[in-house]
């Protein structure tokens, strides 16, 4: 297993930490932009405070400035959209051409199990998808703190962010670590579910026809996400109606409410970590029994 | 030592033709087996199925007693007709990834073995042309201690003096008590190097076979000759 993974995340690694960097880059200049604009307005709210008309007052070299940080900070969104879909279609491209072209012929024929084939490959997707929302998160923590102030680091809003904090503790106190723990859970079980959806659109495509494998993926993908639409939406019309709301509305026990929100959060993690379960099961299914290399 | 062992062997693809029904096969460590029939007999089906690439739609196969499954694939060495590397790959890198899975991979034989083709390790696969690419595949395959080798096509897209050098090493390198079992269209060059043989006609029917040198005694003729009797096109 640890060879599989070994092998597995070296495959994308070099395509990873290059748009990685890139992606760094671009938020780098984004914030550069941000900042730029924020102190060429500021400058011009201050005059605007002091009562003064500031129509026209805008330099030549201010507006050329401002057009192109504005196309600077666009780039720089643009950049982390296509970053995190680059790095999606990296780690599918790995899972395909690993397992369902020629390449098949040398990683189903290892001495190792296809559980543990599969389980390698899920863990390489969590990994670089993990690591892709990382790096898109530092970029806006680091673009928010360095680029809305004219200051070298938005003070205020880390004191806004602080307070929160404190006041939600000062609310719940403990509880607020637990509910944070329960949310990273969550988010851990949808990254391993939408991984696990995305390789058995795959599975499906690869396994149903020997050409048009990815449109035939891709088609089983929308199908697969209108059926998760529409279960969602009957499950929160039958479950979730006004008199559910109304009997939570009367809960005052704050003990209650608490076992309340955890059961929730618990239940849509148990929920989301059983489907996942169930796409894996039902991928190994099919390597198991309906795998045809032509 | 009974190396392989498949019973009652049947495969359908999409529920219509039977590719192999009711093939029955028996080998013994040792042995250079020809399996050779014309295209759709099933040869490539029945190496798939004894390297666990496909599952039988009735009766089973053992390597070495074991049922197929990954414990086989240790025992297994195949190499199929097509390039089944990932091509950004460099050869030594390849070298490592046989390393990390296979034990019995000797990778000072693979290294003498390339130098002798004049491959260098440090060229990615795609940088290679098609018939260094096939060498590359068949010098890491054989470059393995296993127990049988599966070689489908393995001289198919190489030239004549290569074509040598692979029968050489296919002969030369496989272990007293390993078998190997070639699949191949090119039966001139190969029978020099079989000791058995196997003529396959469609659904896995045996038509012919044996000890490749007694049949050629028996019949006066090559094993060529022999099998553009056999399948005349009139015939299939």
């Amino acid at each position: 297993m640890r060879k599989l993974l070994k092998h597995d995340l070296k495959s994308v690694f070099n395509g990873w930490w290059i748009s990685s960097l890139s992606v760094l880059a671009f938020f780098i200049v984004g914030t550069v932009c941000v900042k730029e604009i924020t102190i060429i307005e500021q400058k011009y709210q201050s005059l605007l405070y002091a009562g003064q008309d500031i129509a026209g007052q805008h330099t030549t070299s201010e507006r050329i400035l401002t057009v192109l940080c504005s196309i600077g900070l666009m780039l720089t969104f643009v950049a982390a959209a296509a970053y995190i879909i680059l790095n999606l279609i990296l780690v599918l491209r790995r899972y395909y051409t690993n397992l369902f072209t020629d390449q098949g012929y040398l990683t189903f024929t290892l001495p190792v199990s296809r559980m543990q084939i599969l389980f390698s490959k899920l863990i390489m997707g969590f990994i670089y998808m993990l690591a892709t929302s990382l790096v898109v998160g530092i970029g806006v923590v680091g673009f928010s703190v360095f680029g809305t102030s004219t200051e070298f680091v938005n003070t205020e809003l880390l004191k806004q962010v602080s307070d929160f904090f404190k006041e939600v503790y000062n609310e719940i106190g403990g509880m607020m670590f637990v509910y944070i723990a329960e949310v990273i859970l969550c988010g851990i079980s949808t990254l391993v579910c939408t991984i696990m959806f995305y390789y058995s659109c795959i599975t499906v495509g690869s396994v149903l026809v020997k050409k048009f494998k990815i449109l035939v993926a891709i088609g089983i993908y929308y199908i697969g996400n209108m059926v998760i639409s529409f279960a969602t939406w009957m499950f929160i019309l039958v479950f979730i109606d006004s008199s559910f709301l109304n009997r939570l509305g009367d809960i005052t026990d704050q003990a209650l409410i608490h076992l309340s929100a955890n059961a929730l959060l618990l239940l849509v993690f148990g929920a989301i970590a059983l489907i996942a379960a169930a796409l894996y099961c039902f991928n190994l299914h099919l390597l198991n029994k309906k795998l045809n290399l032509a | 030592m009974t190396v392989l062992e498949a019973k009652h062997i049947s495969k359908i693809y999409s529920g219509r033709n039977y590719v192999l029904n009711d093939f029955n096969f028996k080998l013994e460590s040792g042995r250079i087996v020809g399996l050779l029939g014309p295209n759709g007999c099933g040869k490539t089906t029945f190496l798939k199925l004894v390297s666990g690439l496909l599952t039988p739609t009735a009766g089973s196969i053992e390597v070495c007693g074991i049922p197929v499954s990954e414990r086989t694939n240790s025992l297994v060495s195949y190499l199929p007709e097509r390039t089944y590397f990932n091509p950004s790959m460099r050869v030594s890198e390849l070298m490592d990834y046989f390393c990390d899975f296979y034990p019995d991979f000797d990778r000072a034989k693979a290294e003498k073995m390339l130098g002798d083709l004049q491959i260098t390790t440090n060229r990615p696969l795609k940088a290679l042309s098609k018939g260094q690419r096939e060498k590359v595949q068949l010098v890491l395959v054989m470059a393995r201690r296993a127990r049988l080798y599966l070689l489908d096509e393995p001289i198919g897209g190489v030239d004549p003096a290569s074509r040598d050098y692979i029968l050489q090493t296919i002969v030369g390198n496989y272990a007293e008590d390993a078998t190997v079992v070639i699949t191949t269209h090119l039966i001139y060059d190969i029978e020099p190097v079989l000791d058995e043989f196997m003529f396959l006609g469609y659904g896995g029917q045996i038509i012919m076979g044996g000890n490749a040198d007694d049949i050629r005694a028996q019949y006066g003729r090559s094993l060529d000759q022999l099998f553009r009797e056999v399948f005349r096109c009139a015939n299939y």
